[in-house]
């Protein structure tokens, strides 16, 4: 889109998942961190015109910030474009922000700052109770929150004051339980303002947007409130001084009297912009970026309807609902309340012809058991269930819906929630369905479709019904009741529109067009979670482009607003549906009556494309790739084991169970410690690594009620492989080559989940000849599982021996890593072999590189792939931070990637921008377990000499001194001991700030829990951790590489290299 | 919930195509020129509008008196619609102005009205072939006849 | 609805009088063909005491007001049927009355002027019409109910068939090109005129509303600057701009 104007497009961005970061989609492309130094050096390198800071949320805006105070931007004299600086900090500083909104003649939250406590008293008369306790300047938000009473105010206000370095407290009009909305609004340089979309919160101010359940348009708004919103917008948005690009404002209003506050206000693309665009098919980021660089709305077409301009507001004709995702299960001691402190990991949207439809689809696009609406059985008791409601948490929307089932009233559940009575009322109306489709009704098409129209599942009215889901759907095709496909077309149906963005909805006509094409499905990977982020989507997103320019034509099925599947440009034809069996077999239907649809790739969207696979191929829908029985031999343990045997290749000795004694018999005949998960689950969500019978016992326990044991989903039982190094493969397989796509070294050993580990490519200490190995395994793996496609493989190396941890015969989440570190289009190879291509044709075509991932030259960069880790998220309910001790449960929610000459250099790249770096000087703390003491000697030692102080407890400290390293002793941290000053503990040190770097790695044989407390500390702290002895290393080699110049360079720089390199080898090989 | 007897409701438009729902507002006939409005917001507004008069309108937007009827956001003195199309009338009112139902205002103002057709289809047919129309129901009250001024609209019927 | 006049089962049946608010510019006679209260009040608000008329009103009703301008209101119906009032405003123009009108008041402004009329294919009904304003270059979002338009030339300023000067198109929808707005850019005095109704009538008029409040300020500050025959147009050297920047003035 830039090219279009002949614009040199520059993109910086550590993340490798992204497909922003392909090489295809910028003239150069660098994965380096988001720091002063990196970005001086590519400014230095590239000399550009111009930086644009505001399509990468709040990261790019405090780069800029930073770049622009450090004198970096005027010295290469580099403008910003976008929003100036200014108006950064006018939307950002608090009190300019509170005179700008007033000088607009709109309102903020009414407050006082108080020294005392009497005049915080004066000040209660004034804003009534509840009011919100802030004091400043403390770290962390401590000690704010609500003041209900008069001697909580007190007992706060006193604490607070105590609290504040400038003994100073804010205290602000309670707007908790207001209605909240907000807008997203684009402005250029001619000051066209337009609203792009409105978005109402269903959960009421007090749950953060992201967290709460979200409707676009807005619904409860009469035409002359929302106008005031609108005009308030107008004016911030001008005032602020976004003179060209987006914005997102968001406003309280009070329910029984329309008095309009303004929350806050964001000058830049955001998170709600994303779901802006797909509810509205208005491209926000693409026009905003078009917006910066000197165009104009009315200069800039409307995609979907090619002959109107984007100089207009979209008005929609639908309704879409947004619902968060969460994964409080990852953190069970975390606070799963939801507060202003977002707290979800991922979103799902949906849209439907009315709200009810568009609330059912969105919550079964969550993929989560217990997220839709049932009626199983008797509900709780009313007033248990209203108590219940009180309380913003997952799930809170199904509380209210039993609730009501259990004979709440409307006004009961609004003074309990604050949801307006119009969505409660909607909830009220889907019970009624219910009891209508549960009636002694015949079972005929009028009751289906009064089902259908309020986004009934057939799942659930097979539980209403009595029936089984085939079932219904049998009679549902049979009675001809099926979907129709409307189109998101920005203008309600006022102008054609020419862009495929449908959604279903059980209407009378469909708009999907007969096309004579070759069709592809895509599946897509849902919502975003821990364990399936947008690596998958990457995968998803690039098979679509590579079959498109195959002459395919291409469709995709996803659910997700943040992603690029999901943008109606990826695609030849985009369908915003829940990835349910349903849902997909009925867009197949649609797609299916014109053209010829080749077949369905499921191995590209994680694990929730895969679970579909056995459904449809059971339903007769011609699957791509991988066949499902294949899969099945991966999946499958007695299956797999068979392969194995086969391939000659070993596993580490394991067994399964499906219930506790089975599993403590097996445990005991393996031996311990065991690595124990649940079969078919992605991103080893109930993983764990049990030492004994009893903590096997007790694992049982606590899983018992989530149900992922039992006689179909057996546990899987396996020996831990302590102190081994973990190896991870992406290949790809057509039947008769296999090419290696990438091998890569964990850097953390192994139980620790791949997910959330570093690791790094090409490996930096295993052996020619162990990776022969790893290859070949690989090779008889994917011959003996029948592979198309592509393939990861998880090995382990144990006292020199290889085994085989895992097989998994879809794309993996490193595939986007390994195909940027090393320029193999993993994806868009994979989706051709699917389709029939083989290995042989696409190198022949130049797709892939004639050598592969399998033996990476010397002079060949090393990239770094180091996991974003959440835990600064996730407090308890007395606020502190989760453990964050790393498992075999995956917890991660995001990765960055270094890449450089060697490996301490992308190392340090990887650290800084995951961490913002680490520390040149300053004190470590050392302690660690036993086991690991022989090993921490030397790393250590490398510290002092780089200059460093080390304090450690006792243990570690005698076994430091004893090597001739200094190191001052500090106490350990025990609850309930009293602190004697002059005497602190670590955890004391920590928390004021006089250590800059901790390694405590957890004793074995205790699960982990000595340290917590310190650990936990840490990361509240801001500071680095190492719960590895393996990462200390790699942090020690990469402490020299800091005080080094940062070399940038961008991926087709490397690309430009890669080839290069191949001339002269050909060269070489004709002399 | 389920269909009452006498509940359904047809829009019958010029070129012959049909549009079967259910009855809203007043029972009865009417017969106007057939347009839609693609407004979110606004539907009081829109309904006292007098350049809607002798107008049949179509909402686009499916959710219509959310906020029910208020006394201070009419443009004039009555609802002026000839006849009034929409998908999911609301069942409750949810607004501190609020002072009626949608439904009562209009069931009082003699408007008749028809709901729970498919909009968008109806909304891309106007947009494509022009557009006349007569709403009718099975309840036959007919309405007064047509001014002598009235034409029959630009496109003849099939 | 082509043929129709609707005017007379819209209107008011006698005079109704809104006063001035703020400070007092002058009557305004409105020829009640449709209008919406949110009109009224807006104009009301900017210092006009509003006389509405009744549409059956003769050109003597609307002198007898002593009106310093005359305003049409949008309505529904044929602006092709409503010869009486075309010939009304003609008698405005040619008494050299400052004249503006909305939606169907411009359609009528249109024919006076000398072009026709005619039928959109589906029409504008909605609050989300871009219209550019040719002169500040800026793109205003407005509400619409329109089934029938201008048919004036698009390009340049052509001699008005009709024998009142020069006229140009300076608004524009841009989601089909449809006249929105002329102006007349020559003396003896010009009139402006827009289709486009105001979004966001009933708030405080702020920079998105510009729509009557343009007009209605350009004809205020003209009559204030004691030129009571010459309201400015947006093609006249002060700069609507600044008067549709920032919020609004008192």
């Amino acid at each position: 889109m830039c090219s279009a104007r002949r614009v040199r497009v520059i993109l910086v961005n550590p993340n490798p998942a992204t497909i922003m970061t392909d090489p295809d989609f910028a003239d150069a492309t660098y994965i380096e961190p988001i720091t002063n130094e990196a970005l001086e050096a590519i400014i230095a390198k590239e000399r550009p015109d111009a930086v644009l800071p505001t399509l990468g949320g709040q990261t790019a805006l405090n780069a800029a910030i930073a770049l622009e105070e450090a004198g970096i931007l005027d010295r290469y004299g580099v403008e910003l474009i976008g929003a100036k600086v200014d108006a950064i900090k006018k939307g950002e500083d608090r009190q300019i922000f509170k005179e700008l909104v007033l000088e607009c003649g709109a309102e903020v939250a009414r407050s006082h700052i108080v020294h005392t406590l009497d005049e915080a008293l004066a000040a209660a008369d004034d804003l009534g109770y509840p009011m919100v306790v802030r004091p400043s300047f403390t770290m962390g938000g401590l000690g704010s929150g609500f003041a209900y009473t008069h001697d909580e105010l007190v007992r706060m206000v006193g604490d607070g004051l105590h609290q504040s370095p400038t003994t100073e407290v804010l205290l602000e009009e309670s707007i908790l339980g207001w209605k909240e909305y907000e807008l997203e609004l684009m402005r250029d340089q001619a000051d066209n303002t337009v609203v792009v979309c409105s978005i109402e919160n269903v959960d009421p101010v007090g749950v953060h947007t992201g967290d709460s359940i979200t409707v676009a348009p807005a619904l409860t708004l009469t035409d002359r409130e929302y106008q005031r919103l609108r005009d308030i917008g107008i004016d911030i948005i001008r005032a602020v001084g976004v003179d060209t690009g987006g914005c997102n404002i968001q406003f309280a209003v009070e329910p029984s009297t329309g008095r309009v506050i303004v929350i806050e206000m964001n000058p830049r693309v955001s998170r709600s912009s994303a779901l802006a665009s797909k509810a509205t098919g208005f491209p926000i980021a693409k026009i905003a970026a078009k917006l910066a660089i000197g165009y104009r709305l009315d200069e800039i077409p409307n995609d979907i309807t090619k002959v109107t301009p984007a100089s207009f507001e979209p008005t929609l004709d639908y309704v879409v609902v947004k619902v968060p995702r969460f994964a409080f299960e990852k953190f069970p001691s975390a606070d799963a309340t939801l507060t202003t402190t977002m707290k979800s990991v991922g979103e799902a949207m949906a849209i439907g012809r009315n709200y009810a439809t568009a609330l059912q689809k969105a919550l079964r696009s969550l993929e989560k058991r217990g997220s839709s609406f049932h009626w199983l059985g008797e509900p709780a008791p009313k007033a248990e269930l209203i108590e219940l409601a009180k309380t913003p948490t997952d799930g809170r929307i199904v509380t209210v819906q039993q609730a009501l089932r259990a004979g709440a009233t409307i006004d009961e559940l609004y003074i309990a929630t604050g949801i307006d009575p119009w969505f409660l009322d909607q909830i009220v109306l889907i019970n009624e369905v219910a009891a209508e489709v549960a009636s002694l009704r015949p079972f005929d098409r009028a009751l289906l479709e009064l089902a259908k129209d309020h986004g009934f599942s057939d799942t659930q009215i097979a539980q209403l019904r009595g029936l089984t889901e085939q079932e219904v759907r049998n009679v549902r095709w049979q009675a001809g009741v099926r979907p129709v496909y409307k189109t998101v077309d920005t203008c309600a149906g006022e102008f054609p529109a020419y862009t495929p963005y449908h959604y279903s909805s059980y209407d009378l006509e469909t708009e999907v067009e007969p096309s004579a094409g070759r069709k592809v499905i895509i599946l897509g990977s849902g919502p975003n979670r821990i364990g399936q982020g947008i690596e998958f989507d990457y995968s998803c997103v690039h098979a679509s482009f590579a079959l498109h320019d195959a002459g395919y034509e291409t469709v995709m099925i996803n659910c997700n607003p943040e992603t690029v599947s999901t943008d109606y440009d990826t695609s030849d034809r985009l369908y915003f549906e829940p990835l349910t069996l349903e849902d997909v077999l009925e867009v197949i239907h649609a797609e299916s009556q014109s053209g010829q649809l080749v077949g369905v790739i499921v191995q590209l969207g994680g694990q929730t494309a895969l679970g579909l696979a056995k459904g449809l191929e059971a339903a007769g829908v011609p699957i791509l790739g991988t066949t499902p029985s294949a899969i099945d031999l991966a999946e499958e343990r007695g299956l797999f084991a068979g392969i194995l045997h086969d391939a000659q290749v070993l596993a580490p000795k394991n067994g399964t169970a499906t219930d506790a004694p089975s599993a403590v018999r097996v445990a005991e005949s393996i031996g311990y410690p065991v690595l124990v998960r649940p079969s078919y689950v992605l991103g080893g969500r109930g993983m764990e690594i049990v030492y004994s019978t009893p903590a096997l016992e007790d694992y049982f326990d606590r899983v018992r009620s989530e149900a992922m044991i039992g006689p179909g989903s057996p546990l899987l039982v396996d020996r831990f492989l302590d102190d081994a190094i973990e190896i991870d493969v992406d290949a790809l397989y057509d039947g008769s080559r296999l090419y290696i796509g990438g091998v890569m070294e964990h850097i953390e050993e192994a139980g620790v989940h791949s997910g959330d580990s570093a690791c790094t490519l090409p490996p930096v200490t295993l052996g020619r000849d162990i990776i022969e190995q790893v290859v070949e395994a690989t090779r008889r793996i994917a011959e003996g599982i029948g592979v198309r496609g592509l393939l990861n493989v998880q090995f382990a190396i144990g006292a020199g021996v290889l085994y085989v941890l895992e097989a998994n015969p879809r794309a993996s989440r490193t595939v986007p890593f390994v195909s940027k570190a090393l320029g193999i289009p993993l994806a868009k190879a994979a989706s051709l072999i699917m389709v029939g291509r083989s290995i042989a044709d696409l190198v022949h075509d130049g797709l892939l590189p004639e050598h592969d991932g399998s033996s990476v030259p010397l002079d060949a960069p090393v990239a770094v792939k180091e996991a974003v880790l959440p835990f600064k998220r996730f407090r308890t309910r007395e606020g502190h931070v989760v453990d964050s001790v790393l498992g075999p449960e995956m917890r991660s929610t995001g990765e960055v990637m270094g890449i450089d000459t060697d490996f301490p250099r992308a190392f340090a790249k990887s650290q800084d921008a995951a961490y913002g770096g680490l520390p040149d000087s300053g004190t470590v703390f050392v302690s660690v377990a036993d086991r690991d003491k022989r090993a921490v000697v030397l790393p250590v030692l490398r510290l002092t000499q780089l200059g460093f102080d080390i304090v450690a407890t006792e243990g570690t400290a005698e076994v430091l001194a004893r090597n001739g390293i200094r190191a001052t002793t500090v106490r350990k941290y025990f609850q309930g001991q009293v602190v004697q000053p002059g005497d602190p503990s670590v955890v004391d040190l920590i928390n004021e700030g006089r250590i800059d770097m901790v390694i405590n790695t957890p004793s074995g044989r205790s699960a982990r829990a000595d340290g917590i407390e310190i650990r936990t500390a840490t990361v509240a702290a801001d500071k680095p951790l190492f719960t590895t002895i393996a990462q200390l290393g790699a942090a020690v080699a990469s402490f020299e590489a800091h005080n080094r110049a940062i070399r940038v360079r961008s991926l087709q720089d490397y690309a430009r290299d890669r080839a290069e390199r191949a001339e002269r080898a050909a060269a070489a090989v004709v002399s | 919930m389920s269909a009452t007897p006498n509940d359904g409701a047809v829009l019958v438009l010029e070129d012959g195509t049909r549009y079967t729902g259910r009855a809203y507002g007043a029972r009865g006939r009417t017969l106007g020129e057939a347009v839609f409005a693609t407004g979110m917001t606004g539907y009081q507004e829109t309904l006292t509008d007098p350049s809607y008069a002798g107008q049949i309108v179509v909402q686009t937007a499916p959710h219509i008196g959310n906020t029910g009827v208020n006394d201070e956001d009419p443009e004039s003195r009555r609802i002026w619609v000839a006849g009034y199309v929409v998908r999911d009338p609301s069942r409750i009112v949810s607004n501190f102005r609020a002072t009626r139902s949608l439904d009562d205002d209009l069931t009082q103002n003699g408007i008749v009205g028809i709901r729970g057709i498919d909009t968008r289809a109806l909304t891309r047919h106007l947009r494509d072939r022009g557009r006349c129309g007569r709403a009718s129901s099975p309840d036959r009250m007919p309405r007064s006849t047509p001014t002598p001024t009235w034409r029959s609209c630009a496109r003849p019927p099939r | 609805m082509t043929g129709r006049n609707l005017s007379a089962e819209v209107s008011v049946l006698a005079d109704t009088v809104t006063p001035a608010q703020g400070e007092r510019i002058g009557n305004l006679a409105i020829l009640d063909l449709g209008i919406k209260q949110a009109t009224v009040d807006n104009l009301a608000r900017r210092g006009f005491e509003v006389h509405v008329l009744p549409q059956s009103s003769t050109l003597q009703d609307v002198l007898a007001v002593d009106p310093v301008a005359v305003f049409y209101s949008n309505g529904p119906g044929d602006p092709g049927a409503s010869d009486e009032h075309v010939a009304l405003l003609r008698g405005v123009l040619d008494a050299g009355l400052p004249f503006f009108g909305i939606c169907f008041g411009n359609q009528l402004l249109g024919r006076a002027l000398g072009f026709g009329t005619y039928k959109l294919p589906f029409g504008h009904r909605g609050i989300n019409q871009p219209v550019l304003d040719r002169l500040t270059g800026r793109v205003e979002i407005t509400a619409h109910n329109h089934g029938f338009a201008v048919d004036a030339p698009l390009d340049g300023a052509v001699e008005s068939p009709n024998g009142y000067g020069r006229v140009e198109v300076s608004h524009v929808d841009l989601n089909d090109q449809v006249v929105e707005g002329c102006a007349r850019s020559t003396s003896p005095p010009s009139r402006c005129s827009t289709t486009r109704r105001p979004r966001a009538d009933r708030t405080t008029p702020t920079t998105s509303s510009t729509g009557s409040w343009t007009w209605s300020s350009l004809i205020s500050q003209g009559i204030l600057a004691g030129r009571r025959a010459r309201p400015r147009c947006p093609s006249a050297p002060t700069s609507p701009a600044s008067s549709s920047s920032g919020p609004a003035p008192s």
